[in-house]
């Protein structure tokens, strides 16, 4: 790998791990129980606008251990790593969809995620009753994918932040 | 900018939660409700989840916190008082002598 990429990608972890650290002072878990804003997917649909799959697979990850040790529990590390790398997956599938942009993409994300979470729910406490969660789970998640999405589609647009991430 | 795909995928999740929260309404059930009978005529029927004591003629029936029991009993053999606490759909406390019938219901 080279300097420059590695340097990108240690910079894009630490600004997706600040991302976590903010989102940990919002408190959308009283809400619904483990509902986050995901505004880290930003630099996933970043690395993605690049087609850059394995960075994005690569900082996601790496940004969800260390959230995890620095203000997570082993239990929220699982959660979001199953979240993070669904979506991560749906994301780079919708990339090929035709006449989608980054805002449906992210919607497809946010949603993915949501339903990954709850898919580890279902795992953790060993009942089918914490899908009832799923309708109100999955709008918070279009919505904040929707958010994060536009916010990507109008830096995509920015040829100063292309430039970043060019190979 | 936001391209024609964009909207079929919002309205594909629109979709998806209403058919989902449509399916969690209809398939919660009604609230249990504990129905005390005497010989064969119901004389309450009242929520599981409303903490409460009924005094019949005879006994006294408590409901406390989703479980159901018979607190005290006129009768001889004391067996409605000793029956374990109820609280699942059709269950049942009897009380043969005074032909009382506690039972737990969708
Ligand atoms: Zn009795």
């Amino acid at each position: 790998m080279k300097t420059k990429r590695l340097a990108l990608y240690s910079m894009l972890v630490v600004a997706s791990l600040a991302f976590s650290y903010f989102e940990t002072f919002i408190p959308t878990s009283a809400l619904l129980p483990g509902f986050k804003l995901g505004l880290a997917n930003l630099i996933i649909l970043l690395l993605l606008s690049h087609d850059d799959i394995k960075g994005a697979f690569a900082v996601n990850a790496t940004r969800i251990a260390l959230a995890s040790l620095l203000f997570g529990t082993p239990l929220s590390f699982l959660f979001s790593l199953l979240g993070g790398t669904l979506s991560t997956a749906i994301m780079f599938f919708a990339k090929r969809i035709k006449d989608v942009s980054y805002f449906g993409i992210g919607v497809l994300g946010g949603v993915a995620h949501n339903i990954g979470q709850l898919i580890m729910a279902v795992i953790t406490f060993k009942t089918f009753s914490v899908l009832t969660l799923t309708p109100w789970l999955t709008l918070l998640g279009a919505l904040c994918g929707a958010a994060t999405g536009f916010i990507a589609l109008l830096l995509t647009k920015n040829k100063h932040i292309n430039k970043l991430f060019i190979k | 900018m936001i391209k024609k795909n964009d909207i079929i995928i919002c309205v594909i999740v629109a979709i998806f939660c209403i058919f989902s929260a449509a399916l969690i309404f209809s398939l919660r059930g009604t609230p249990a409700k504990v129905i005390i009978s005497q010989d064969n005529t119901i004389l309450h029927k009242v929520s599981l989840y409303e903490n409460r004591e009924i005094k019949l003629p005879h006994n006294t029936v408590v409901i406390e916190n989703g479980v159901v029991f018979i607190s005290e009993a006129d009768c001889k053999n004391q067996i409605c008082v000793n029956t374990p606490k109820i609280s699942k759909d059709g269950e049942q406390i009897i009380c043969l002598p005074n032909r009382v019938i506690v039972e737990v219901s969708e």
